[in-house]
């Protein structure tokens, strides 16, 4: 009996040490539930997903205008779907916020063939065009999105000018003003010829040509020809800042 | 003499049960250390708003093209805070290294280094993609 109470007492030493344990152990296991349930997890961020998909969106005008580039003087109707080809390759290896599919369709809806519109008219207006819609969808955890839209590229050249005789030979004035998808655009390379005796005539020094560039996608132009014409058939050639050719033919009518 | 060993051996008892107990305090608060956040998503994002800009007009695809580091460095420089540190490398389809000169301001040591990878088109004729990765931290 005596040794029984000497057990008890030398039990309850161990009873406190054993709950001491055991709410150190409580501590702990509460310490680290709360931890994990305020932990931040790894949710993607939404803006940066925004800056992804404007990423991809800038690729795929990128490569549209290199495809119209390339078509404008090139007439490789098929260029568009091989680019596009390969750019939906490229970004179906970005796994950045999960497996992404994209998907296009060159525009076929008239007067786009293949993605492409090229108009290049005799009466002062010419138009080189590319456009594709596009669908990307992401998959990745709980993130499923899909955005649709359509990339459009356009370069259009609007020519209009007069000529008149002047001491023997013939002044021509040509006005030309170029404008993209978006405003008016700069010219990186006007190349100007007239109809002269059946064959297209480049104009240059020889003839006196004067650029005024009025900074704003306008330019002025005006050149003699010798001998004097009396109406005279002007082609334009522009190339933008972006290497898109756009050609356009005018009647410059003799004032 | 017995009585004062039990004393003693109580004291260590209860001196073990405060300790155990201190300890778990101190192992909580451990636990609850969480790392000094880095602004890392921060550095994503401006990263990627910088290269946009660039990307915008083809200027970025332009520059590659054109091997002009100098110019891609001078751009950078330009738009990111002077505070940001940054060192960009160009790849190419096949993943060799393109740039000739480091494109960076500083040597980037930081412990916490923040890197976005992205794909650049570019508005050549042939058609042509580069793979860029930007690495950012922030000066000390």
């Amino acid at each position: 009996m005596r040794y029984s109470c000497k057990n008890e007492k030398w039990n309850s030493g161990q009873v406190l040490v054993v709950a001491a344990l055991v709410v150190a152990l409580v501590i702990c296991s509460t310490t680290a539930y709360v931890y994990e349930l305020t932990r931040p997890t790894n949710v993607t961020h939404p803006s940066f997903l925004n800056e992804f998909v404007l990423a991809i969106k800038h690729g795929t005008k990128n490569v549209l205008v290199s495809s119209l580039a390339n078509f404008s003087i090139s007439n490789q109707s098929n260029i568009l779907t091989t680019n596009l080809e390969e750019w939906r390759t490229i970004i179906e290896r970005q796994y950045i916020f999960g497996k992404c599919l994209l998907s296009f369709s060159p525009s076929d809806a008239s007067p786009y063939v293949n993605g492409f519109w090229r108009n290049w008219t005799t009466d002062g207006y010419g138009v080189s065009s590319a456009s594709a819609n596009f669908s990307l969808n992401i998959q990745g955890g709980k993130l499923n999105a899909t955005f649709a839209y359509e990339s459009v590229v356009t370069l259009t050249l609007a020519v209009n000018g007069t000529s008149q005789s002047l001491r023997g030979q013939t002044q021509v004035n040509v006005t030309l003003v170029l404008q993209n998808e978006e405003s008016y655009t700069l010219a990186r390379n006007i190349t100007l010829y007239y109809w002269n005796g059946g064959v297209w005539t480049l104009v240059d020094d020889s003839n006196n040509l004067t650029v005024t560039d009025y900074g704003n996608g306008t330019y002025r132009l005006t050149f003699t020809t010798m001998p004097p014409l009396g109406n005279v058939e002007v082609s334009a050639r522009v190339f933008d800042e972006r290497e898109i050719l756009v050609v356009a033919n005018v009647t410059c009518s003799s004032i | 003499m017995m009585k004062n060993e039990k004393a003693q051996v109580r004291v260590l008892e209860a001196f073990l049960a405060v300790l155990l107990v201190f300890s778990a305090f101190v192992v909580s608060a451990t636990l609850f250390i969480v790392p000094e956040e880095s602004g890392g998503e921060e550095l994503d994002s401006l990263g990627m708003q910088v290269l946009l800009a660039l990307d915008k007009e083809g200027l970025l695809g332009r520059f590659i093209d054109e091997g002009n580091w100098t110019g891609l460095r001078e751009s950078l420089k330009a738009l990111l805070p002077p505070a940001v540190l940054f060192n960009l490398t160009v790849y190419s389809e096949s993943m060799q290294k393109l740039n000739t000169t480091p494109i960076s301001n500083q040597a980037v040591k930081s412990s916490q280094v923040t890197c976005i990878e992205y794909v650049c088109a570019s508005r050549n004729l042939n058609f042509r993609y580069y793979i860029l990765r930007l690495q950012l931290a922030m000066a000390k």
